[in-house]
Formats: structure tokens, C-alpha cells, sequence
């Protein structure tokens, strides 16, 4: 047994009922931090990211793997991390958005990920090939998907008002 | 989420309360596929108390719009609060979605 970081919650495994309780998680961790205005935009970023390991996660219909999502704060920027031990997917190769063509013809779907973009500053995706000997230290997870948001200014962002 | 449905004489409202996500668009998309099928197809999404979407919301909102407007009615939004409103503005839905600041403009729209 090892002790989860300072700020982070194990959802294992991920289902799309677990979503709130990551939504919830994000609200009173960041408000914590001070980040109450990036509350938002990074409960709906982190809501997409892991909806999308929820629904497209595993291999051929295998169940559903464990997720980390850990928060912390570098200066005043915020950083959360996803990982999972699920198969590569750099969100570099998602299509791009059908924002603009007329209802007839707009995809369905699709727009996870660029509101994902739209929400934080910068978003890295990390592959590690060989899960089982990863990690720095022997504690951590056997991650094989490491997702990187970072909110620039999270901590001295304006408080968003009442709601 | 709760949805609550109430019929107008020319016109559905259905009342959506909470979250809307992976999780429980399924059952908004039912909801109002569901009125659509029973040939209820002009409809009005009354979104006051919705306090979140995810793109899950925006797929629901997409399909259920263009299965209206196919069988001659139409999906128009209500009272959509400002977070939920940015999300919407964002993946360009405000240029295709009628959008109406109360419940009882976006009913009367539709009156001929």
C-alpha cells in the first residue's frame, strides 16, 4: 500500500458514473488551492478527458482500467495529470472540429477534445511503452497514458462568481 | 439530471435540471426522442437549471435538433445559463440552435 498523492482521487475502475464524483473531486480541490475561478473550465476539460478513458479506454470491450487524476500547483499554475494504464492515444491525432458547416451536414460528436484545448494553456501526452517497469520510485503506478493540463495563472484567477 | 416534460398546445417543453455528461445524456436523448417519435416535434429545451454540459450534452442537442427539423418541427434552447452558454458558443452551436432568453419566448416561436 502506498499513499495517494496530496491531491488526487484512484477511480478503478473508470466508469461514466464515476464523472461526477471527478467533477466534485476538481471543485473543492482547486477551490482549495485557490483556483476557484479555473474551477470551469478544468472540471470540463478533465470531464472530457476522462469521459472519453470511460468510453474508449480499453481494447475490444476489455473492462475498464484504473485512472489517476492528480492535481497540483506550480507557482500559480495549475497542473493535472491523467493517467491510465488503457492502449496510446496522443490526442494530437484526434480530428479536427466541425464548428462551422450547417446543421444538415455538422458531425455528431467530435468536440471533446478541442474543448479540452480550448479550456487550458498547454496539454502533453506522454507513452510509456513498458508500463510494468515505469514510474521514478517503486510506488508509482503502472501508467501507460499520461495526460498533462496545465491552466496558466489558475491560482490568482478571478473567483467566477456565485454558482 | 431530471427532465420533466410538459406539453403546451403546440409545443413540448422539456425542463432539464443538473448535469448533463457521458452518463446522462443517454437518458436526455431518450427523453426527447422520445416525443419526437409520439409526433411531439416542436420542441423547447428549457436548460434554466442546467448547471454543466460536457460535448455529451452537445451531441444530444445536435441529434435530437436534426431528427425535429427532419420531421418538420424544430429544437430551441431556453434560458441557457452563461457557463453552459460559453460551451455552446465555443463549438459554434449558437449559429445553428435558436436560442431564447425565457421559457415563454422560445414557446411562442413557434406559434404560426
Amino acid at each position: 500500500m502506498h499513499e495517494l498523492p496530496a491531491h488526487a482521487i484512484d477511480l478503478s475502475p473508470l466508469t461514466v458514473d464515476r464523472l461526477g464524483d471527478i467533477r466534485r473531486f476538481l471543485q473543492s480541490t482547486l477551490s482549495s488551492l485557490g483556483c476557484a475561478g479555473a474551477v470551469d473550465p478544468l472540471v470540463l476539460a478533465v470531464d472530457e478527458v476522462c469521459a472519453n478513458l470511460a468510453e474508449h479506454g480499453t481494447i475490444d470491450g476489455a473492462p475498464p482500467g484504473p485512472v489517476r487524476v492528480t492535481v497540483r500547483l506550480e507557482g500559480i499554475d495549475a497542473i493535472i495529470v491523467v493517467e491510465d494504464e488503457g492502449p496510446p492515444f496522443d490526442p494530437a491525432d484526434a480530428p479536427p472540429p466541425d464548428l462551422d458547416t450547417d446543421w444538415q451536414d455538422r458531425r455528431i460528436g467530435g468536440l471533446g477534445w478541442f474543448l479540452v484545448r480550448q479550456m487550458v494553456d498547454e496539454l502533453h501526452y506522454d507513452s510509456n511503452t513498458d508500463p510494468v517497469h515505469s514510474g521514478a520510485t517503486p510506488t508509482a503506478p503502472r501508467w501507460s497514458n499520461r495526460l498533462t493540463l496545465i491552466k496558466r495563472g489558475a491560482a490568482d484567477a478571478a473567483p467566477s462568481g456565485p454558482g | 439530471m431530471q427532465v420533466t416534460i410538459v406539453q403546451h398546445d403546440h409545443v413540448t417543453v422539456v425542463a432539464v435540471a443538473g448535469s448533463i455528461d457521458a452518463l446522462t445524456a443517454d437518458s436526455l436523448v431518450a427523453s426527447l426522442n422520445d416525443e419526437l417519435i409520439a409526433g411531439r416535434v416542436r420542441l423547447v429545451a428549457d436548460f434554466g437549471a442546467v448547471e454543466y454540459t460536457s460535448s455529451a450534452g452537445l451531441r444530444v442537442l445536435l441529434a435530437t435538433l436534426k431528427e425535429a427539423r427532419q420531421r418538420g418541427g424544430d429544437l430551441r434552447l431556453a434560458e441557457i445559463r452563461p457557463n453552459v452558454r460559453h460551451v455552446l458558443e465555443l463549438s459554434g452551436f449558437t449559429s445553428i440552435l435558436k436560442c431564447y432568453a425565457d421559457v415563454d419566448s422560445a414557446v411562442a416561436s413557434f406559434a404560426r
